[in-house]
């Protein structure tokens, strides 16, 4: 279901290099992400995921080389930026709002207002149905959407990052070590939910960082390899097996 | 991580169902206050003998007013993850700022102005307002904790305070600066009511509003509200100046309580705000409360004020009572972090 889509290129990244003082944490890096295409970007600790990650959801730029969005050069001063354009990280602390419920937090930043005597204020009614319709899509199910986040479990929290992610008409979803928290069964529901969305989302496509080659091998079309700041590899999942990756990881293979 | 009891791949399996008396127990905790209220009130009915009655309810809420516009700054502060401690002496400095200005008088050590209402008021808003922009500006620019910013701003407007008249106090304020607590329904001063709707509005604010919803994510997870564009530091200074006009009105009615004002006037407030907003379940971690339990916690405290003071206790009892239930209220503040986080 993969090689087949490389009509349409969504993302570009382009020679990207980025050096912290003396350290090269990127070298020359290059890969496109296809349209609907879920790439896995996998590599040791220090081979430059998360640098990559960073720079490409605007926390900081790169030295040099570019990256653009369906053929446009794009440069993010900021995250906001960057989602702006249509790119969305969900990070490790998945960035929730513990003690707000999970439509607030679906919201948060975006909230649907009337004016009333100049005040901006919640129409709650409609953000609730709006979440219930994007939440019942995915197949999750959450107790109350007006139960705060704290009292959901790792799997359901996860997921409410995750759709929130994916609601606003955004393009390009970074997953950066998102199942780190999660036990064993509920890692599997929750890929399942978010490679369902991203297959049944057409706008949608996903860079998904994981050290578990398992993990990536369940959800993703392509993988890159970086190891010390370089591409090693772009691969197509179904010409390659885990072992094969994990020696391109640490450099049995080249 | 937690059990799943689930049956197959549906990820519906992963939801774990909690008792419904689960639910039922966390909202009895949630507002608890007013069951101990309620409570109270009954005991102190029963035993204590003039407690019970029309003009000394109504007292309780009237000198609750004062405390209760504070509890409302101080609440929204820590519902925002931050503290204001100057309150207190914002409210004392205003006082005494409206009160000089509208005294006719010259001696003791009034201004001679009695300038009207209408110019004094809006005046010592704004002094409040900038003195809490100020406040908020230290918090979000220079990044000054809150507490060590207040604590200076505590100290030193009490200083402009006595500044004013160098330590005299004031006395006699226009007849039209008194107003509010001076014209009454069925004895009950109009400050009341406007405290009543103050609550009622800042209640939706904060509730119901985006500029509310902003304040509790801020106080919740400020680097999250920041990732979802939520402009942080303009939303924590409107704030402290919300809270320093709070205090300024506070000022207005307490100068107009005792007609003028002393070098000591609002003086030792903060410890009661403090403590009527954490009995109220204002969380001392930011992020949670609400504005109607916080009212509880105001009436709750001006409650056994009363009571106490109708049986004459001694003065340094109340206090230690007073110090009693605080802790109090923080370590069920705690607990209730701790038992009812179901991972």
């Amino acid at each position: 279901m993969n090689s087949k889509k490389s009509y349409t290129k969504i993302l570009e990244i382009k020679n990207i290099s980025k050096s912290f003082g003396a350290v090269v944490a990127l070298n020359n890096v290059s890969f496109d992400l296809y349209e609907n295409e879920i790439v896995g970007l996998v590599g040791d600790n220090g081979a430059g995921k998360t640098t990559l990650i960073k720079i490409i959801s605007g926390v900081f730029p790169a030295d040099s080389g570019e990256i653009r969005m369906n053929g446009k050069k794009v440069y993010f001063k900021s995250t906001l930026d960057a989602r702006k354009a249509g790119i969305e990280t969900v990070y490790q602390d998945l960035s929730l709002c513990d003690k707000l419920d999970v439509v607030s937090n679906l919201f948060l930043g975006r909230e649907r207002c009337r004016k009333i005597l100049g005040i901006d204020f919640l129409i709650e009614k409609e953000m609730e149905v709006y979440a219930a319709n994007s939440l019942s899509k995915t197949g999750i199910d959450i107790p109350s959407l007006k139960e705060k986040v704290r009292f959901l479990s790792g799997g359901q929290r996860q997921c409410t990052a995750f759709v929130r992610a994916t609601m606003w008409g955004s393009k390009i979803i970074l997953l950066d070590e998102p199942y780190a928290a999660l036990g064993v069964r509920e890692t599997a529901k929750v890929l399942k939910v978010t490679e369902n969305l991203i297959r049944t989302n057409k706008n949608l496509s996903m860079i998904f960082i994981s050290h578990n080659l398992q993990h990536v091998f369940s959800i993703v079309d392509r993988i890159v390899v970086l190891r010390h700041g370089e591409v090693i590899g772009i691969k197509v999942k179904k010409e390659i097996n885990p072992d094969e990756i994990v020696g391109m990881i640490t450099g049995a293979i080249f | 991580m937690n059990e799943i009891s689930d049956t197959g791949g549906n990820i519906t399996g992963m939801i774990k169902t909690k008792p419904k008396i689960y639910y039922i127990g966390r909202n009895i905790l949630d507002n608890a206050i007013w069951i101990i209220l309620v409570l109270l009130i009954l005991i102190f009915s029963s035993t204590v003998n003039g407690f019970f009655s029309y003009i000394n309810l109504i007292n309780i809420i009237y000198h609750s007013v004062y405390i209760g516009l504070l509890v409302i700054a101080m609440s929204m502060c820590l519902i925002c993850g931050q503290m204001d401690l100057s309150l207190e002496s914002n409210a004392g400095l205003t006082a005494m700022l409206g009160a000089w200005l509208s005294t006719s008088n010259t001696l003791p050590a009034g201004s001679g102005l009695g300038l009207s209402p209408l110019f004094v008021v809006p005046l010592i808003f704004i002094v409040g307002g900038i003195i809490g922009a100020l406040n908020g500006i230290a918090v979000t620019k220079l990044k000054v904790n809150s507490f060590i910013v207040t604590l200076a701003g505590y100290v030193a407007y009490r200083g402009f305070a006595i500044l004013i008249t160098e330590g005299a106090s004031v006395r006699g304020a226009t007849p039209a600066y008194r107003i509010l607590d001076t014209v009454t329904v069925h004895s009950i001063p109009l400050v009341v009511f406007v405290v009543i709707v103050l609550y009622i509005f800042f209640y939706l604010l904060l509730r119901k509003s985006k500029f509310g919803r902003y304040i509790y994510a801020i106080g919740d997870n400020i680097e999250a509200a920041k990732n979802f564009g939520v402009k942080v530091d303009a939303v924590i200074i409107k704030v402290f100046m919300i809270a320093g006009v709070l205090a300024a009105s506070c000022g207005w009615f307490l100068s107009a309580r005792i007609d003028g004002a002393t070098a000591n006037t609002a003086r030792g407030m903060i410890f009661d705000v403090f403590a009527a907003a954490v009995i109220g379940g204002i969380s001392l971690k930011g992020g949670e409360g609400n504005l109607v339990n916080a009212l509880g916690g105001v009436l709750l405290l001006g409650a056994i004020t009363s009571a106490l003071n109708i049986v004459a206790v001694p003065v340094f009892y109340i206090r230690i009572m007073r110090g009693g239930l605080i802790a109090f209220a923080v370590i069920v503040d705690s607990l209730k972090t701790k038992y009812l986080q179901v991972k």
